[in-house]
């Protein structure tokens, strides 16, 4: 019998672009995204790429997400029973692991 | 008579043959200097054997380059996802940006859907929103963090 990791829904319609990229919109509006960590855990964005958190399961980042000020406005949310514990949000920004994904091909030098 | 509204298109195609690295590099090189004589910017994947290009320019120059594109024999089964005027460049900054995009190990999540099932979609609001999950999943790996939130 398959198993399927509970997630929140509040309206949002959640896509995966690469295995751990999750993108969530609702109602057509861009909400924000999570992102997997190389540690395993997610790192959750509103619509403004501002991190609203961290935490150890994928439900509980994208409840941040769809719970977050100003994806708020957009509709009614509740936090999912399902959500996993998760560690304080840090107000510090995001910065991606500077590797070797810097693309070349930009406009200006 | 040449039409100066600015305007993107998506599109996909077929690679004829496998695109190595080296492949990827030259296709690279020569867009980029196109794109820059023409004022072009946009962004190119290459996932699965299957290239996912947006363009952005002036509707002239835009559809200048997709008629150029259909006659590269390098692309077979080209197919425009997506043509509409925009306001201001989503890749201003990008004559052609690039990212390696890896292909899933298998079918996105229960409840998920996956955004490159939806550009192909019929459904035109389908196929909005996954050029903007690209778009924001294309300026995280390669900026970081995007300045402002995808139109």
């Amino acid at each position: 019998m398959a198993t399927a990791t509970p997630r929140p829904d509040n309206g949002v319609t959640w896509a995966r672009v690469e295995d751990g990229f999750h993108v969530g919109s609702r109602h057509g509006e861009f909400l924000g995204y999570v992102d997997r960590q190389s540690d395993g855990g997610y790192l959750a964005f509103d619509a403004f790429s501002r991190m609203v958190g961290r935490f150890r399961g994928i439900t509980a980042a994208m409840s941040a997400v769809a719970d977050a000020p100003g994806a708020a406005a957009a509709a009614p949310t509740h936090r999912s029973p399902h959500a996993e514990p998760d560690r304080p949000a840090s107000a510090e920004p995001h910065r991606m692991p500077h590797d070797e994904r810097r693309s070349l091909g930009k406009a200006t030098p | 008579m040449t039409d100066d509204t600015l305007q993107t298109v998506v599109y996909s195609s077929t690679a004829t043959q496998p695109f190595g690295p080296d492949d990827l590099r030259e296709l690279l090189r020569t867009s980029r200097s196109y794109n820059a004589d023409a004022g072009l910017t946009g962004m190119l994947l290459y996932r699965g054997g299957r290239f996912i290009q947006v363009l952005e320019g002036t509707a002239s120059e835009v559809q200048g380059l997709v008629e150029k594109i259909r006659g590269d024999r390098r692309h077979t089964a080209m197919r425009v996802l997506l043509r509409e005027p925009i306001d201001e460049r989503r890749f201003a900054d990008w004559t052609m940006g690039y990212e390696p995009i890896g292909v899933p190990a298998g079918d996105a999540p229960e409840g998920f859907r996956d955004t490159f099932d939806d550009l192909e979609a019929d459904d035109p609001s389908a196929v909005a929103r996954a050029v903007r999950e690209l778009t924001v999943w294309f300026r995280v790996r390669s900026q970081g963090v995007p300045e402002t939130p995808p139109a």
